[in-house]
């Protein structure tokens, strides 16, 4: 998997020591796909930058609680998802904007690249994205954003891996659909 | 044809330099290599001075709009306790007693409060009631007896 084969060469372990260029690399690296995540999921930039500088700034001075050097990107969405469920609660006043009902978790057949988007779809995409509710979204994001097994996305959003399947199973079948439809 | 993962990255094109503030900023808060654990001497100023950051960084600074607002109450109620804490100055300049008259008052309080507690009879001299003395000694002195 091409995000495995570059965790291999992040220098997790010298950012461990605190050596500041091996931060500036792992930061840089994950810069924009934290960002992306985090705004699709919040909408709003300035808090978007908020949560990436907080998640940074949290995973430097908690380094040492990560066990492996290789989940590190997983470990940071992580970070940054537990930053939006915060953002979310103050924003809702309520959790269950992230519970739904747990539909009969299945196998999904596409890898994130497998789906071809055409530029005049590229808007239909982006609409259909946010129209999802946000479980169903946040697992889809960190699918097609970082390729993360279902196993690391489980980890990230703190759920069960057959609610994993479940929401990305029904996420990417809404998404197909409408692709299809406006073909 | 483009990935999702290209559509989304195209999107956000344009925050990179937001972004590497961001990443600056971050970076500006690791410490200096080499420095991570503080030796004896500057420990408990260094300790000090992270948990006032920590504190910062997690207590104040992602609700920084509701500690300013209750600040702002703060002052409010200061400002308020204040102006009622002047008030009785004012009323006693205006009016009020003058202190040869509280003085007086006072001396009165107390012959009153003396009067009060003084003792109205003289203490009774007669012999107090003699009451059973408890079975175990009534048994010790009858063994004896």
């Amino acid at each position: 998997m091409q995000v495995v084969a570059e965790c291999d060469s992040l220098p997790v372990r010298q950012a461990r020591a605190g050596d500041p260029v091996a931060w500036d690399a792992l930061f840089s690296r994950y810069q924009l796909p934290l960002y992306a995540y985090v705004f699709e999921l919040v909408h709003d930039e300035q808090t978007s930058l908020d949560i990436v500088q907080e998640a940074f700034i949290n995973a430097a001075r908690h380094i040492a609680r990560l066990r492996e050097d290789e989940k590190f990107g997983g470990w940071l969405f992580g970070i940054a998802h537990q930053k939006c469920l915060q953002w979310w609660r103050r924003q809702t006043r309520e959790q269950n904007v992230w519970d739904e009902v747990h539909a009969k978790p299945r196998e999904f057949e596409l890898g994130p690249d497998d789906l071809l988007i055409r530029e005049e779809q590229e808007a239909d995409f982006m609409a259909m994205l946010n129209q999802l509710p946000p479980p169903q979204r946040s697992v889809l994001l960190l699918h097609f954003v970082e390729d993360f097994s279902l196993e690391e996305i489980a980890g990230i959003t703190a759920t069960a891996l057959g609610t994993v399947k479940s929401r990305l199973h029904y996420a990417k079948r809404a998404l197909r659909q409408l692709l299809e439809e406006r073909k | 044809m483009k990935t999702p993962r290209e559509v989304l990255f195209g999107r956000h094109q344009a925050i990179g330099p937001k972004l590497d503030a961001v990443r600056r900023n971050a970076l500006a808060t690791l410490p200096p290599q080499g420095k991570a654990a503080p030796t004896r001497s500057d420990g408990r100023r260094g300790v000090l001075t992270q948990a006032m950051l920590q504190t910062w960084r997690e207590l104040i600074w992602p609700s920084r709009r509701v500690w300013a607002a209750m600040a702002g109450l703060w002052l409010l109620v200061l400002g308020a306790n204040l102006e009622m804490k002047d008030a009785p100055v004012f009323a006693r300049e205006a009016g009020g007693l003058s202190p040869p008259e509280v003085e007086r008052a006072l001396a009165e309080q107390q012959r009153l409060l003396t009067e009060l507690f003084a003792p109205t009879a003289p203490p009774s001299l007669e012999a107090p009631i003699p009451r059973p003395r408890p079975r175990s000694e009534r048994s010790a002195t009858f063994k004896t007896a």
